[in-house]
């Protein structure tokens, strides 16, 4: 019987010698093709800074964005940028990728004031510094981040509250166009401007409606105002120029005359905004620069040089109305 | 065609030919029926993914071309429209601030249309005459672009440009994405004039968007320029230089080309999902049939071997085997046959073995014949007798003839002499009866030359003669003659011995033949009988005695073959 095996096991191995061959020509020119993370190496010292912009659907934003390009640019940084398209969900992927990728500092840009737990949690972890940028978040500048850079919303409010009861001699009926509900920067000119119209008996807002700081939003919305509550108002305070162009539009097309009947202030400082009060229509723009680049990488380099950080840095900010506009039209952004 | 022939090495087992044979035409005909599907599996999943390709390739392709289209629609929508035709075929207001107010009002009209339309980065429009509108929150660059190349082409151009994928817009501030740009020359409906130019953005990543859903990491997608810059890629562009299957769709404006490219490693991959159960099926039946092919090969050889051993005890002379009988198969039969022929074979053996038995005690009782007391005493008598005579010749003669005698008739044991010794034999006898008997009978011996080397059973003349004298001479009151005669016969030799004398009657003569043939049993001779016997088991039936009688004399004749 041992005999036999011999046969047998001949067999045997020429069937595994074949089917051997038959998966070797099958999978033997599989490629695995790497994906690797393009990633680059910077030199040792050079500054990285992971910046997670929210979105880039109005020109401050883009103006921000581009501000801050120039200046790491400027400064031999590494800016590594990512438009989170209006998600949080893809901030806090982008702050990972960030993270991974070695950044130094990390600038956010926050969409909402809640729901950035996740992200700062996720920069203690890695200790790394988190600057919030141009809008506030829940929490602490020193504790919860590093600090937060940007302009004092509040302020804006009460800036255009002030110069409005100027041009109106404090008599007013006001339509505020908001920006996105739960942002800082709406909240915050909200009750800035809201502190000063509280105080004159003769102002008051009349609507107040949220128009997601766009344009065409805006003269949707004040479209529906003028049809739902008639021209009942002299005065229009917008959270950002988009808004206050698009309303403009809205009230022009219901024979309204901007700026002799309806006096309109607005925030921000863009060059559709210069080009608006130079054209009569738009009253005043508050300034809130986007140009917070160079303060950005100065505190920064503070940080490096361990140098105390205030919790709260804030942008000293102008007003813009026909008496300035034509002359600093380059300032707009 | 030639004849397929298997040759094996001569020593190779009967059970290791089938298992040889069964398990190569299974193996062969499993690999072959799994070469045949791997073939027929291998290009229908090629056909099928290619058709997939060209399908997502098409379907993209006409997505493009429908964005592309929009876009070259609206934008002529826009150029031909009369009221942006209106203001720009008037001079710039000298009041900036009216300027700018229209301005306002037309990036207003601008952003209305594009609001209406998915996919547009945005329209601008440039004015001769210094205006500038735009549709979408970008803030805008001013400046004299007149100089400028795109400016210049556009204005030179009757038809649409389409721009390759350029970072930034030309005429508004945005973060430096990739944008591919048209470019219109708006024309004066009525004078023809040129008034300014018509740019469109599109986002390259709205055209990444549609080919990046395409065919996921199996491939890879590139839309490329007419002049081949690659506008955008799905994947990492590698893959399209492998020699992988590809299919390019040229859109209809502008003659861009989206070429879909299939990763070699997803048809491989492809492939093998569906040929590794094959292959595994493969490996079972194989087993299967190793395991059956084995298991019959020895259920059909183990009776094979059987028989064979008990062949081999056969051969070594043990002929006491019977092979136990199961079923009814040609290998039954056989174990049949054989148990038949063992058992012949072994009476056969038995019946020789009794032959043998007989002729040794034949050929005894001659030798007990042969020195028989009874023929002692008489010769013995004779000698006293020719010693009182004082015959001193005949008693030498009769000693001498006596001593021969006693000698030849033992002879070592041999059972064949030559005839010239049984003839010398016989002689020798003749002559101590011829003493004894006086002058009662004459002989005459007659042996040829050339048979007196051949062969014959000892012993079988001294019976005849014996019963010749017995019969012939003692009875009778005459002298009477003997004659021996040994003659060539056609096939043996025969041996006569006649005497004369009393002689047996027709029907005696008829009933000693019968029985010495042995067909029938009585009573006659003892000698004779048993010389007849010897002769017939030693050399065969056809051989042996027979008496014959003429003209008063008797003859019996012996039959003996020539060796």
């Amino acid at each position: 019987m041992q005999e036999e095996d011999h046969p047998l096991r001949k067999m045997l191995y020429t069937f595994c010698l074949l089917s051997l061959l038959v998966a070797i020509s099958l999978t033997g020119c599989t490629k695995e093709a790497r994906q690797g993370m393009k990633t680059e190496q910077p030199s040792d010292g050079q500054l990285i800074v992971g910046f997670s912009q929210m979105n880039h659907i109005n020109p401050w934003r883009v103006a921000e964005t581009n501000d801050l390009k120039r200046e790491a640019e400027k400064r031999g940084a590494i800016l590594l940028l990512n438009d989170a398209k209006s998600s949080i969900a893809q901030q806090t992927i982008d702050i990972r990728s960030f993270i991974e990728q070695g950044a130094d500092y990390i600038v956010c840009t926050p969409f909402v004031y809640e729901g950035y737990d996740e992200i700062v949690e996720l920069c203690k972890q890695a200790n790394i510094p988190l600057i919030m940028l141009d809008r506030e978040i829940r929490g602490e500048g020193g504790v919860d981040f590093l600090t937060f850079i940007g302009s004092d919303f509040y302020e804006e409010g009460v800036r255009a509250a002030r110069w409005l009861a100027h041009e109106m001699d404090n008599t007013a009926k006001i339509v505020e166009l908001k920006g996105n509900d739960g942002s800082s920067c709406s909240t915050d000119r909200k009750n800035g401007f809201a502190s000063v119209i509280d105080t004159i008996e003769g102002m008051e807002i009349v609507v107040s409606q949220f128009a997601d700081f766009e344009r065409i939003k805006g003269q949707d919305v004040m479209e529906g105002i003028i049809l739902s509550y008639g021209k009942d108002f002299n005065a229009v305070y917008a959270h950002s120029d988009e808004m206050a162009i698009g309303a403009i539009q809205a009230l022009k097309a219901a024979n309204i005359v901007p700026n002799k009947d309806v006096k309109i202030v607005s925030i921000d400082g863009s060059r559709d905004a210069f080009k608006s009060i130079i054209a009569g229509e738009l009253g005043a723009t508050v300034e809130c620069t986007p140009r917070l680049a160079n303060v950005v990488f100065n505190t920064i380099e503070a940080h490096q040089r361990g140098e105390a950080i205030p919790p709260k840095i804030l942008m000293e900010d102008r007003l813009f109305d026909s008496s300035n506009a034509l002359e600093l039209f380059n300032e707009g952004f | 065609m030639k004849d397929f022939k298997i040759t094996f090495p001569k020593n190779t087992s009967l059970g290791r030919r089938i298992f040889i044979l069964s398990i190569s035409a299974t193996l062969a005909s499993v690999i072959i029926l799994a070469l045949l599907f791997g073939y027929i599996s291998t290009t229908t999943i090629k056909e099928h993914l290619e058709t997939v390709l060209i399908t997502v390739v098409d379907n993209n392709a006409s997505e493009m071309e429908n964005i592309l289209d929009i876009a070259l629609k609206n934008a002529l929508r826009i150029a031909n429209d009369p009221k942006i035709q209106a203001v720009l075929r008037n001079p710039i207001p000298t009041s900036i601030s009216e300027a700018y107010s229209i301005e306002l009002e037309m990036d207003n009209q601008l952003s209305f249309v594009q609001n209406y339309i998915d996919n547009l980065f945005g329209f601008y429009i440039i004015g001769e005459n210094g205006m500038q509108f735009k549709s979408n929150f970008s803030s805008p660059i001013y400046q004299n672009w007149k100089n400028f190349d795109w400016y210049k082409r556009i204005i030179g151009s009757e038809e649409p440009v389409w721009f390759n994928p350029h970072n930034g817009s030309f005429t508004v501030n945005t973060v430096g994405q990739p944008l591919i740009t048209l470019g219109l020359r708006i024309q004066d409906k009525s004078t023809g004039e040129i008034l300014g130019v018509l740019l469109t953005d599109i986002e390259v990543s709205t055209l990444s968007n549609i080919i990046r859903e395409g065919i996921g990491k199996n491939g890879n997608f590139v839309l490329s320029t007419s002049d081949g810059t690659i506008i955008t890629a799905s994947n990492s562009p590698d893959i399209s230089e492998n020699t992988s299957f590809s299919y390019a769709h040229t859109l209809s404006s502008p003659p861009w080309r989206l070429t879909g490219y299939l990763d070699p490693s997803l048809i491989e991959n492809t492939i093998f999902k569906s040929v590794t159960p094959i292959i595994g099926l493969t490996a079972v039946i194989v087993l299967m049939v190793l395991i059956i092919a084995s298991s019959i090969s020895k259920r059909i050889t183990k009776p094979l071997q059987e028989l064979t051993s008990l062949m081999e005890i056969v051969q070594s002379g043990n002929f006491n085997v019977t092979m136990e009988i199961v079923g009814d198969d040609e290998v039954t039969q056989l174990s049949k046959s054989f148990n038949i022929m063992v058992s012949k074979i072994n009476a056969l053996m038995i019946d020789l073995h009794e032959e043998h038995e007989k002729l040794r005690i034949a050929e005894m009782k001659t030798l007990e014949n042969q020195i028989n007391p009874h023929f002692l005493y008489n010769t013995f008598d004779s000698i006293i007798w020719l010693v009182r005579k004082k015959r001193m010749e005949d008693v030498n003669r009769l000693v001498f003839a006596l001593s021969k005698l006693m000698r030849i008739g033992l002879n070592r044991g041999k059972t064949l002499v030559t005839l010239q010794e049984e003839i010398e034999h016989i002689h020798n006898y003749i002559i101590i009866q011829e003493i004894r008997y006086a002058d009662d009978f004459t002989y005459a011996i007659t042996l040829p030359e050339q048979l007196k080397k051949n062969k014959t059973l000892k012993l079988i003349l001294q019976p005849l003669v014996e019963n010749a004298i017995m019969h012939g001479v003692q009875h009778s009151q005459t002298a009477e003659h003997i004659t021996i005669e040994v003659k060539e016969a056609h096939d043996g030799i025969v041996i006569e011995v006649t005497n004369t004398g009393a002689v047996i009657p027709e029907e005696r003569v008829v009933q000693i033949n019968e029985m010495l043939a042995g067909s029938e049993e009585g009573d006659f001779g003892l000698g004779l009988k048993n010389v007849n016997e010897r002769i017939r088991l030693y050399f065969g039936k056809q051989y042996g005695l027979h008496f014959s009688h003429k003209n008063g004399s008797t003859t019996v004749r012996v039959d003996i073959p020539r060796i």
